[in-house]
């Protein structure tokens, strides 16, 4: 039996005084959003993995929130509690570090949001596309909220008419 | 040294999806491996943004064709939290009976790949016939073998009847047997644990550094599982045991799987023996208020994540879906190197990939320039006949 305030409660007090960290929420006994400064990212996130005991980076979201690309790194602890650290970057230069050599497990998910949404994480290793075919048009990212398929141009797969057998 | 690459993939006829692989290895040793995984993109997340919830909710369960459960409660417990909506007792109960039958049946399902993988028929027979077993009490629940469609906002759409109650604890009785014979084959019979025990190594460190999830991290010791450290529906009141095992290689993820399927008959016949009465639904809103949410959800291959983002309206603003698969391949990547190519099909398909591998393999030696195809069932028979010749199994 856990006796005083739930775990959210108590990460939201000492999260309080980071620097780079503001407007921390506790949504619930195991959930909390915070906002991130992008220039902080690293440095919260070593912070994080080393002086609290955070060991899995559960996803990084990236959101089009029409006013700006916000990157948002959920990090978990073992028991059951999810930090959502929210960065928000330009729209038209969204760039922010990678945290790919803090926590590996960055990797893929940095592509990711790199590939949907055009994030550049600097210093990401590879950061090549991952989930759209190779001939998907650069610079254009599909869960942008202005993003519209332009008929005129091609996604990929075989040219219209044609046969993808040749 | 003569390093050679070999393209695997991105075609696969043993496992769903496509995924390429480009394994670069030394002689049969494996150096370092690439992948590849955008084949079969097909953009849900953003087609969700244009759907209202209860379609929404359809379009997502069709994310993953074994884990379709996994995904549709997932996503409508993110939204019913966002909404404040209580769903009844029975309704969690009902998500849970559900949950477990589809963790078994997709555990029997990779077991019998996993069998036939490194050539073991029989064991990959006997799986797949059991496992009819769990897909007719899927389909006596909800009309369905597969996309059950037994999730609704509020609840859940099929009940149980006394008579159905019972045939699900008569056909638990069976399958306890069953997955007591199967851990005694996997942990006991020569030919299983020569292909398994010390492949694939992945350290504890590795696996929480490359966050792995699911039986991928929980067989190197790490005990994760978030029916038990976040638990939702009604994993607070029919707690789990979290099942590990420390010796870190596929036998490893293997045995966890197997004990897996025990834990998961057990609670299945707790919840439908304590059923609790009541209603399966209660209505829930059109719209959701302006919102997030972070929900979570122990799917039969690890942690999955739906993050949801909601404006006031009746749909989504931003799903983000991250799948247990794609925590998990940074651990293949890692888990192969130091291995034989003839380890490949088995140490890939033990992570339980919710993508697919490989038909075509181009073997590309960078020495002299020559380039031969292969296909999986090439690999696979070279790694059977590699075994055959050097261990006699």
């Amino acid at each position: 039996v856990t006796v005083g305030p739930p775990p959210a409660e108590e990460l939201a007090v000492r999260l309080r005084g980071v620097e780079g960290v503001s407007d921390v929420v506790v949504q619930s006994s195991r959930r909390l959003s915070a906002r991130l400064n992008p220039a902080h990212v690293r440095a919260v996130l070593l912070r994080l993995r080393d002086a609290e005991g955070c060991w899995h980076l559960s996803a990084i979201s990236g959101v089009d929130t029409r006013a700006s690309i916000e990157v948002v790194y959920h990090v978990s602890w073992r028991d059951g509690v999810v930090l959502s650290l929210k960065a928000a970057v330009p729209r038209d230069e969204p760039r922010i570090d990678s945290v790919v050599d803090v926590m590996p497990a960055a990797n893929l998910y940095e592509r990711q949001a790199h590939d949907l949404l055009g994030v550049v994480f600097v210093g990401h290793p590879d950061l090549r596309r991952i989930l759209l075919n190779e001939d998907w048009p650069a610079d254009e990212y599909p869960l942008r909220k202005d993003w519209k398929p332009d008929p005129k141009k091609r996604y990929g797969g075989p040219a219209t008419g044609g046969d993808a057998r040749g | 040294v003569a390093e050679v690459e070999i393209p695997i993939g991105p075609q696969h006829p043993a496992l769903k999806e496509p995924v390429n692989f480009r394994v670069f290895v030394d002689g049969e040793r494996v150096v370092r491996l690439d992948l590849d995984v955008s084949y079969n993109h097909r953009g849900i997340e953003k087609a969700a943004e244009a759907r209202d919830f209860p379609r929404a909710l359809y379009l997502i369960e069709r994310i993953c064709g074994i884990c379709s459960h996994a995904h549709a409660t997932n996503f409508v417990k993110g939204i019913e939290t966002i909404m404040g909506v209580n769903v009844p007792r029975r309704a969690r109960y009902l998500r849970v009976i559900v949950g477990e039958l589809e963790r078994i049946h997709s555990h029997l399902l990779w077991l019998g790949v996993a069998a036939h993988e490194i050539g073991f028929n029989t064991l990959f027979m006997y799986t797949w016939r059991d496992r009819e077993i769990v897909q007719d009490i899927l389909e006596a629940i909800s009309g369905n073998r597969v996309n059950y469609g037994v999730n609704t906002l509020g609840g859940v759409r099929r009940d149980l009847t006394d008579g159905l109650r019972a045939r699900i604890l008569e056909d638990v009785r069976t399958l306890e047997a069953r997955s007591r014979y199967y851990l005694d084959v996997l942990t006991q019979e020569e030919t299983f644990l020569v292909r398994t025990r010390r492949v694939g190594f992945l350290s504890r460190e590795r696996a929480e550094a490359l966050g792995a999830v699911g039986p991928t991290s929980r067989a190197s010791g790490i005990p994760f599982d978030i029916r038990r450290v976040d638990p939702y529906e009604a994993y607070e009141e029919l707690p789990v045991e979290v099942i590990t095992a420390s010796t870190c290689d596929v036998l490893g993820r293997t045995v966890v799987r197997a004990r897996e399927i025990s834990e998961s008959l057990r609670i299945i016949r707790e919840a439908v023996e304590n059923l609790p009465g009541g209603p399966i639904s209660v209505p829930a809103p059109r719209a959701a208020p302006k919102g997030e949410v972070v929900s979570r959800y122990e799917a039969p291959r690890g942690e999955l994540i739906h993050y949801i983002r909601t404006n006031g309206t009746d749909k989504v603003d931003r799903l983000d879906a991250r799948t247990p698969t794609l925590a998990n391949w940074p651990s293949v990547v890692d888990a192969m190197v130091g291995h034989y190519l003839a380890d490949i099909p088995v140490v890939v398909s033990a992570i339980d990939p919710c993508l697919s591998c490989t038909s075509r393999i181009t073997v590309c030696d960078l020495g002299d320039r020559t380039k031969s195809v292969l296909t999986w069932d090439d690999l696979r028979d070279h790694g059977i006949r590699f075994y055959r010749e050097r261990r006699g199994v």
